[in-house]
């Protein structure tokens, strides 16, 4: 799957995408790293937000309400705010069309997010 | 640190729930558990650098200023507390609300993406109605070196 993350195009692996939803709350939690927005209430399950605008360097998402790409991927949810989805397609680390950002959705769920963009 | 439910009552039964205090910060809602609360200073009184209560000192830690968040309006309310192995302190915050019964089924662990000092100062996440609120654990606030710059003593 290609989604737009401001002028960015971002793949992700299909099978790690749970649910795009709109998310209108977001509680701040303070820490140590400023790309991760807080959490969310989704599907009655607390779920970190991360701002991989911010984590590419690209400046960072504003206010809710917005898309929201949700994953399940190493027993770890997290969720990412979108713009849009652009296509649907097979989009793995080693078919990523050009210019297009891969991102392992369980490496930035397990917090390292240095190495989950590529 | 995980959350420690202990016995209930000495029959032998978990515990499945514990109080806790509400307090605001930044408009995000903490709680604490009540076993650490001892006093709340009432609204309107202006602080100094420390407290004095029942004869025990209790430094002020501005909860904005550890959590890195812009300065708020003076709310003067304080939350006396201590962290169960000998510190005390005095929690400048934006309000304080009312107690509440956390069950544990409504806790979460806080995901692995946070990895700073959040992991030491927070206990878990709580589901509270429809609300999401953060458990802070006592000993790791009191015990980190924020808190040690911003609690100040005045004698």
């Amino acid at each position: 799957m290609v989604v737009a993350i401001g002028n960015r195009r971002v793949a992700v692996k299909g099978d790690e995408v749970a649910e795009i939803a709109r998310i209108a709350v977001v509680t701040p939690v303070p820490c140590d790293d400023p790309a991760i927005l807080g959490v969310a209430l989704h599907r009655g399950r607390i779920v970190p937000l991360v701002d991989l605008r911010r984590r590419l360097g690209d400046g960072a998402t504003g206010l809710p309400p917005f898309l929201c790409l949700f994953t399940q991927s190493g027993g770890a949810d997290i969720g990412v705010p979108i713009d849009s989805v652009l296509e649907f397609g097979p989009a793995d680390g080693s078919r990523v069309p050009e210019g297009v950002t891969f991102v392992d959705f369980s490496t930035l769920a397990a917090g390292d997010g240095a190495a989950a963009a590529h | 640190m995980p959350f420690s439910w202990g016995r209930g009552g000495g029959d032998g039964r978990a515990e499945t729930a514990r109080s806790v205090a509400l307090f605001t910060v930044a408009c995000v809602e903490y709680a604490i558990d009540a076993a650490r609360v001892r006093h709340l200073v009432p609204a309107g009184r202006e602080p100094g650098r420390s407290i004095v209560f029942e004869g025990a000192t209790y430094p002020l830690i501005a909860l904005r200023a550890v959590f890195r968040l812009p300065a708020g309006p003076r709310t003067g309310r304080v939350l006396l507390m201590d962290d169960g192995a000998g510190r005390t302190a005095a929690l400048m915050v934006d309000g304080v609300g009312t107690m509440a019964r956390l069950e544990q089924r409504a806790l979460t662990a806080l995901p692995p993406v946070f990895r700073g000092h959040e992991r030491v100062r927070f206990e878990a996440l709580a589901l509270l109605e429809d609300r999401i609120v953060i458990v802070i654990a006592p000993r790791g606030l009191l015990g980190g070196r924020s808190a040690r710059a911003h609690g100040r003593r005045d004698r």
